[in-house]
């Protein structure tokens, strides 16, 4: 178990005569014990990231440090990580305990002592009856687990988990993901999981970086990236069904009041009172409501929109409707006894406190 | 005007049985959904429809007319696939009124025009008429393909997963998009998807399909409050459904289940009770949705105690993963609960939603509550 600390890190290379930089004077450091995700699109520099950490990859400028130790110079299997891909890469004429095993081995540990650490590991991810068995008979949730047993047998100072559910279906992934989870608060090691699915992030990570264009965007716990994203891109990034972002233009309506008027369409609401001080007159704002901070109302006030329901859908756990506002729907997430028909009409309010406001040009959250 | 009709239809590649004996009855301005998981023979299923496979046994009628063999050409389905394969270097319009152009469908340009731009306005594109694909948004980009499709004015729309490809994000929005369309569309509608919120959200009715077989056909409520099999139960919903063995006991003159080393929490529903009777037997399966758990820290005696195994938060809500007798048991729970791994946790299990299946077949028995009941007339 170890701190990750990492320093100004940045990563170049040269790919068709272009200079790309991938990894942008990265600071993070992941406490001891703490499970973090790298999350982002693809190509934003979050495996590059993790590659550096386990050595595959050379450091452009900057420091990693793993328990006290700055490593950069440092072989890949002197670092102390643990690493587990997304493809399995375990030796197929090896049986799973031979695979687990192996690493130990190449350590001299003595023979019994491997039987006991290796029963332990299989133990801990549901793999016992496994441990006779070959690769190639095992589904792709089986092999992920020994895939996962298998580093962090080594008991590494920090497990490294690149896009670890990615290839499995759906269910197996759930199920997966929970596992991972219980895993970590059962050996408690400081684990980085690269991953492109925000889901899998949230439910993981104590801490998300989240990572765009080599850059990092936000660094926070869960519920902060999910209520306080930063800017426009976090906020569009994480929760599911995602945010609904529109443009707005404030102006003084004849009472006096300020207000939102929703880009392509005659929506308009009150400003928020947080925000009254802040916005100008026909200046364009970016505005954002989660699908499940806006309510149903039975009236119209200044500070509803009056509608009609575009589409209704009815999805077992939940409803949701939408509206249609110019080329985009305004969704939201709804109790399931709630059944709605195309051109009901309806009363939304947005959940005052949670209404996001973003500068269009900079995209930076206006706070 | 098209009704379809399977009778007893069976498909095999060589010796592997892709699809057997089904059966199923398409009317006409159906939206159908055809649901499974990979490898269940549902683009089999549609390309049999398409005429591009032939069965092995069984009818497959449209209209009352037997089609088995006719020709692709001259059935008048229209298909829609995943990839929408449009011709990059023409114009939206061109793009449309391509088919109309074919050698077998050619019209006369006025005419083009006119279908071209009524099909464009139900879609919503049709101020996208001269630009190019590559100036499209996803969205915009299906609508177009589908609009090739729609112009040919074809009996039956055969659509082989159109979403799938598209990210999670981008997918909540074209499901709704295509919602919105599907209401203009006014043509009988086969549609093939793994996804089973595509289906809950688009169906008229839905078949669901597993191994080749045919395990239920039913309304989108029908399959989810009703499902006919485990399999159905837990291919429907996200988290999956809980579906936990147990013994059926008797107790003050009450049926109650010993449930999770447990027989005093889950008094058994009277109307249940005479279905449980009648089917017989004395251990059954019983199925609760994660949002039909309650649960709090405190507890009361009308509570089960279990701990707490895993917290995935989400978002707007979190996945609660609990303990109890062994058995891991998944509940919807507030995003910012602050749940301890290991710590102790009290549930109410909500028996007017429970599902009851046969414990050896897995087949549906009963529930409670009156969702998903067909009505009458």
């Amino acid at each position: 178990m170890a701190e990750l600390v990492i320093r100004d890190l940045n990563k170049t290379y040269m790919k068709q005569k272009e200079r790309i930089h991938a990894v942008k004077s990265l600071n993070l450091t992941a406490r001891d014990g703490e499970f973090i995700a790298f999350l982002g699109p693809s190509g934003c520099g979050k495996s590059t990231t993790l590659r550096m950490i386990a050595g595959l990859e050379d450091i452009t400028s900057g420091e990693i440090e793993i328990g006290g130790t700055v490593v950069n110079h440092l072989h890949p299997s002197k670092r102390n990580v643990g690493l587990a891909f997304e493809n399995y890469a375990l030796y197929p004429p090896l049986t799973v305990y031979d695979n687990i095993a192996f690493n130990l081995r190449a350590k001299k540990m003595p023979e019994e002592e491997i039987k006991r650490e290796v029963g332990k590991i299989a133990e801990l991810l549901h793999i016992t009856s496994l441990l006779d068995m070959k690769p190639a008979a095992l589904s792709g949730g089986q092999k992920q687990r020994v895939n996962i047993a298998r580093a962090i047998v080594r008991k590494p100072g920090i497990l490294l988990l690149d896009e670890p559910l990615s290839h499995l279906d759906g269910k197996m992934r759930q199920s997966m993901r929970t596992e991972l989870k219980r895993l970590h608060t059962e050996i408690k090691s400081t684990s980085i999981i690269v991953t492109h699915d925000q889901s899998e992030a949230m439910a993981l990570a104590d801490r998300i970086a989240i990572i765009n264009e080599g850059v990092l965007q936000q660094f926070g716990t869960p519920l902060e990236v999910y209520n306080h994203p930063v800017n426009e891109f976090v906020a569009g990034f994480i929760g599911e069904p995602p945010m609904n972002l529109f443009t707005v233009h404030a102006f003084t309506a004849k009472s006096g009041k300020k207000m939102f008027r929703i880009e392509d369409s005659l929506l308009e609401f009150e400003v928020p009172a947080a925000y009254r001080e802040k916005v100008r007159d026909s200046q364009p704002y970016r505005f954002g409501i989660r699908p499940a901070d806006i309510y149903i109302v039975g009236g119209s006030d200044p500070h509803t929109i009056s509608t009609k329901v575009t589409i209704f859908e009815s999805l077992g756990e939940e409803c949701r409707v939408h509206i249609r506002v110019g080329e985009t729907l305004l969704s939201l997430v709804t109790g399931e006894d709630v059944q709605y028909r195309t051109g009901d009409p309806i009363h939304l309010l947005f959940r005052e406190d949670r209404i996001h406001l973003f500068d269009p040009s900079s995209g930076n959250r206006i706070q | 005007m098209a009704d379809i009709a399977l009778k007893q239809v069976t498909k095999k590649f060589k010796k592997n049985t892709v699809l057997s004996g089904v059966s199923i009855d398409i009317k006409d301005k159906e939206f159908f959904v055809i649901f499974g998981p990979a490898g269940a023979g549902k683009t089999t299923l549609l390309n049999l429809i398409a005429g591009i496979l032939v069965p092995e046994e069984g009818v497959i009628t449209i209209n009352g007319n037997v089609i088995n063999s006719l020709e692709p050409e001259h059935r008048n389905v229209a298909m829609v696939f995943e990839n929408y394969a449009l011709y990059p270097h023409l114009t939206v319009f061109e793009n449309i009124a391509s088919p109309l152009r074919s050698p077998k469908y050619r019209q006369p340009e006025g005419k083009i025009r006119d279908e071209v731009e009524r099909v464009a306005k139900i879609l919503r594109i049709d101020w996208l008429l001269q630009r190019l694909p590559s100036e499209l948004s996803n969205g915009q980009r299906q609508r177009v393909s589908l609009g090739r499709a729609l112009v040919r004015n074809p009996e039956v729309f055969l659509m082989d997963e159109p979403l799938t490809h598209l990210d999670a994000k981008l997918r909540h929005q074209m499901r709704a998009e295509f919602k919105e369309m599907q209401a203009n569309l006014n043509t009988t509608t086969i549609y093939v998807t793994h996804d089973y919120l595509e289906a809950l959200s688009l169906a008229d009715r839905i078949a669901v399909l597993n191994q080749g077989r045919i395990e239920q056909i039913g309304t989108p409520d029908e399959i989810y409050y009703r499902p006919a099999t485990e399999f159905v139960a837990e291919a429907f919903g996200e988290p999956e459904i809980n579906i936990l063995t147990a013994d059926l006991v008797s107790k003050d003159g009450s049926m109650h289940l010993n449930l999770l080393g447990d027989s005093d929490h889950f008094a058994v529903p009277g109307r249940v009770r005479q279905a449980l009777e009648e089917h017989g037997g004395d251990t059954v399966r019983a199925g609760f949705r994660p949002k039909d758990i309650k649960y709090n820290f405190t507890g009361d005696s009308s509570m089960l105690r279990a701990t707490v195994y895993s917290f995935e938060p989400l978002g707007a809500k979190a996945i609660l993963t609990v303990q109890a007798d062994g058995q891991l048991i998944r509940l919807i729970a507030a995003a910012d609960l602050d749940a301890k791994p290991d710590q102790p946790i009290y549930l109410k299990f909500n028996m007017e939603e429970a599902i009851f299946f046969d414990s050896g077949t897995g087949r549906f028995i009963a529930r409670a509550g009156e969702k998903g009941v067909r009505s009458v007339g």
